[in-house]
């Protein structure tokens, strides 16, 4: 197995209210590095909205739901 | 540190290796490889609390065999308790008002005329949160609602005392729109002057109105990417290729539609939140409640005894817990909640599209040297189209660029389903590695070999090279006569053992010889109940019939979240270890009582014995009799794999066998044949079911399913059972399945899953791979319907394939 570079992982920690099926399975949301090649195929969804847009209408995305977007909850 | 050799039997003997370092860690020899091809024994260091290390399972008399399902009874006499068959006193049915348009601004919602109905009980409007939150554009924060992105959008939802109550009233909820421009075609949507389905641009790093702005990942109209990922030099490998082949490839939306829709069963009281859901997680529905509502976890119980399949599309409360709950709070009732099909297969979740460019180079002896795939498919509104895991991870090669990018539309988001990402990955990765074989002048099989570094697939593909089907697979392509050919083709899978840590189990010994296992997991089909069984008969020698397991309830200990294959490779060692446990405390409970030593004891076969000879064998039974107290138990927790850095990637080769029709354009898929490995199969029988639900489901992606959304209205055409075509009896195939033990060594049982890489990844490409062996001309869309068919038959454009 090759093992590629990460480019496109935030290094912020997201927002409390960003959900996914977490396949990876930690016990600590979103802290584990996805296996190559996987991590663009992860849905994502808000608690506040259990829909893919968050309170303030844009979607929502581990890339996304970061400090300073306006609806972000630290954990 | 000690080390010891793997036991020579049942292996649960208490011969465990002693901490002789005193440092908590012990080495021992483990099996690992595939037995009759690479067996052979290597240390793992791991705590010196484990229990002793299980020998392969020939050498076992429960686990790795394959006993009638713990609650196959249950189920087919119709005492399974499914999330629909709940009845509580006073409870009410709730129906959901869906969203009639795909884009829009909602204004008001008037559910006025539905209260007025007898019957109807409660009514809850779904709004917006906003919080602390401003919206991107200002002209929408009028609204209190959230923005229609789809038709089916759950808006609100009606509580009543019987199910056409809730119906007839749903429909009196009236909903007024300021509709907006929509689109639903993913090539439509890529535009620049295409309707924005989230507004924007979001690229400006936190800025107020949210967005935010991601490093690396640009957003560009309804583009979300392209996301890039990077090996090595990609355009010196190019150089250095002796061939490069450059495909197209689509694929289309796939609906879940598992036998069980989306739906919960929650009562609202002041002290406990109880939800009986249809849920791959227990705990993750409980943990989106409580967030949702702001309860402590502790006031939030989970129930899921039975649950009928959700492919990955149930995961947290969703709409349907959410709302239920909200509902049974304002009614003080119990509240029902199950979606019907229509609202199944439009709000709940999907297998994105794909539109890839795959180019691969390799050197004339089939060294890759570069692969280079761009990316493009819809989640709808939602995210996660990317399929770059079959590319990234399959095989071995000099330099990798990978750029994906999501399409949104005004469709239903997709959810995870089933290999996110893989099958569609794969129906290009398969083909173009087969194309490339084929310029090469090389055996496809001999190809993979050659670039392929996993072990257990290596094996996989001797026993497919020695397979009857495979052998009658034509060496040319297109060499039938007549207007029915026939084809052989293969496609492999690769899936990731991933674990939970989320995984405990507690087992209980009671002192009328009762065993009994628990943990908040659910079982989602594959039989785990069975397999938790198995575990403690093995340890403790009773049948798997007289041990009692209890799952599906967070009120037991965490049980892991099923999805991403983690569910028997996360709890099983969990449930063995606290079985090794429980079953020392109940010998150090009954020693008193025998005059022995606990040491001095031995729990085999279902006998409590005295190594030193002081008593004859009794029964488990009789000696549980024995106890000092009425009731001993263990519980624990997983642990980390012995070592994780090793076999993180595992999967199967599967081949199909294909008649195609030359006038009329349908295939027939004759024969399937499936080699898989997990780790060690717990019960090869159930694993198999599972393999076999694989390939019928990845046949049916292959050939039939396809989501239908009309552009002109932006609504789904096929959203029923009776128009969205699922492959039926009459289109299965004979399969086999041939299920290979591989062990890696990693934990206390070995286990890996099986529901990701059993069949669906590599079956669709094994299909497209036959239809060229058959025809000698490349089908590179799918569905793979007759009109598909005749239309690449019709390309006489398509370049010969051979060195």
């Amino acid at each position: 197995m090759s093992t590629p570079e990460m480019s496109a992982e935030t290094k912020s920690e997201p927002c409390r209210c960003l959900c996914a099926k977490n396949m990876y399975g930690t016990s600590v949301r979103f802290s584990e590095t996805w296996p190559p090649g996987t991590h663009e195929s992860t849905s994502y969804w808000c608690l506040l909205t259990q829909g893919p847009a968050g309170p303030d209408e844009h979607y929502v995305h581990l890339t996304r739901c970061v400090p300073g977007r306006a609806c972000y909850n630290a954990l | 540190m000690a080390t010891t050799k793997i036991p020579s039997s049942t292996g649960v003997s208490p011969d465990a290796a002693q901490d002789m370092a005193g440092d908590g860690m012990k080495t021992v020899m483990m099996p690992v490889g595939v037995p009759g091809y690479t067996l052979r024994q290597e240390p793992r260091t791991m705590p010196a609390t484990q229990p002793p290390v299980l020998p392969i399972n020939a050498d076992l008399k429960f686990i790795g065999k394959s006993p009638e399902r713990w609650d196959g009874p249950a189920k087919v006499s119709g005492r399974a308790r499914y999330t629909a068959d709940i009845q509580l006193p006073g409870m009410l049915y709730a129906k959901f008002v869906d969203a009639t348009v795909p884009h829009a601004k909602v204004i008001s919602v008037d559910t006025s005329e539905a209260e007025k109905v007898a019957g109807v009980k409660g009514v809850f409007v779904i709004e917006n949160l906003l919080g602390s939150a401003k919206l991107l554009n200002p002209s929408l924060e009028v609204s209190k609602y959230p923005i229609v992105r789809y038709a089916g959008q759950p808006i609100a939802a009606v509580a009543a005392t019987n199910p056409q109550i809730a119906e007839d009233a749903a429909k009196l909820v009236k909903v007024k729109y300021d509709v907006m421009p929509f689109v639903v075609d993913m090539d439509q949507a890529r535009r620049a002057d295409a309707p924005m389905v989230f507004p924007g641009p979001a690229n400006q790093a936190g800025t107020a109105g949210g967005g935010g702005g991601a490093a690396d990942v640009p957003q560009t109209g309804n583009i979300h990417g392209p996301s890039v990922h990077t090996r090595g030099d990609i355009e010196q490998g190019f150089k250095d290729a002796d061939v490069v082949v450059e495909e197209h490839y689509t694929t289309q939306v796939q609906v879940h539609n598992a036998l069980e829709s989306h739906g919960v069963v929650a009562d609202w009281k002041p002290d406990l939140l109880t939800v009986w859901a249809s849920t791959q997680g227990t705990a993750s529905v409980r943990e989106g409640l409580a967030g949702f509502f702001n309860l402590p976890k502790s006031q939030v119980r989970v129930i899921t005894e039975f649950m009928g399949g959700g492919f990955g599309a149930k995961f947290g409360p969703g709409n349907p817990g959410v709302v239920a709950a909200a509902l049974s709070k304002q009614t003080n009732a119990p509240v029902r909640l199950m979606l019907d099909r229509k609202e199944e297969q439009l709000s709940v979740g999907n297998r994105p599209s794909s539109d890839q460019t795959l180019r691969i180079g390799a050197k004339k002896d089939g060294t890759l040297t570069a692969i280079h795939l761009v990316s493009y498919g819809t989640a709808g509104c939602g995210t996660g189209a990317g399929c770059a895991g079959p590319a990234t991870n399959m095989y071995k090669y000099a330099s990798l660029r990978t750029e994906e990018s999501d399409i949104f539309t005004n469709a239903g988001p997709a959810t995870a389903f089933r290999a996110p990402g893989h099958p569609q990955g794969a129906f290009a990765l398969e083909q173009t590695i087969d194309e490339l074989a084929n310029r090469l002048g090389m055996d496809p099989l001999d190809l993979r070999d050659k670039i392929d570094e996993n072990s257990a697939r290596r094996v996989e593909r001797e026993i497919v090279r020695n397979s009857a089907i495979w052998k009658s697979r034509h060496a040319t392509p297109n060499v039938d006569h007549g207007h029915i050919k026939r084809g052989v083709g293969v496609g492999q899978a690769v899936w990731y053992r991933n674990i939970s840590m989320d995984s405990a189990a507690e087992v209980r010994v009671h002192q009328d010889g009762s065993v009994e296992v628990l943990s908040a997991v659910q079982d989602i089909g594959g039989g785990l109940k069975t397999v938790m069984a198995q575990i403690l008969s093995e340890q403790f020698g009773v049948p798997p019939q007289q041990v009692s397991v209890k799952i599906g309830d967070t009120n037991y200990p965490v049980g892991p979240n099923s999805g991403g294959s983690v569910t028997t490779a996360s709890l099983t060692p969990a449930v063995r270890d606290a079985a090794w446990n429980a079953a020392q405390n109940f010998l150090a409970s009954i020693a008193p009582a025998l005059g022995a030593q606990p040491d001095d004891l031995v729990l085999a076969n279902g006998e409590v014995s005295s190594k030193s000879g002081k008593f004859q064998p009794i029964s488990f039974r009789s000696a549980a009799a024995k106890m000092n107290t009425s009731e001993v138990s263990a519980q624990a927790r997983r642990i980390p794999d012995y070592d994780r850095k090793a076999y993180e990637t595992y999967g199967g080769v599967d081949v199909a066998e294909v008649e195609v029709d030359m006038e009329i354009g349908l295939i027939r898929v004759k024969r399937i044949l499936a080699v898989h490995d997990c780790g060690r199969p717990m019960n090869p029988k159930q694993t198999m079911n599972q393999i076999n639900g694989g390939v019928i489901q990845g046949m049916s992606y292959a050939l039939y399913e396809n989501r239908l959304i009309d552009s002109d209205y932006g609504l789904m055409v096929n959203a029923n059972l009776d128009r969205y075509q699922i492959a039926g009896s009459r289109e299965i195939p004979q399969i086999e399945v041939q299920l290979i033990q591989s062990y890696i060594g990693q934990s206390s049982t070995d286990a890996s899953g099986i529901g990701e890489p059993g069949g669906i990844i590599g079956t669709p490409a094994a299909i497209a791979n036959a239809f060229y062996n058959a025809t000698g001309v490349r089908i590179r869309s799918l569905p793979m319907t007759p009109a598909v068919v005749l239309a690449a038959l019709a390309n006489t454009s398509q370049q010969k394939e051979t060195a």
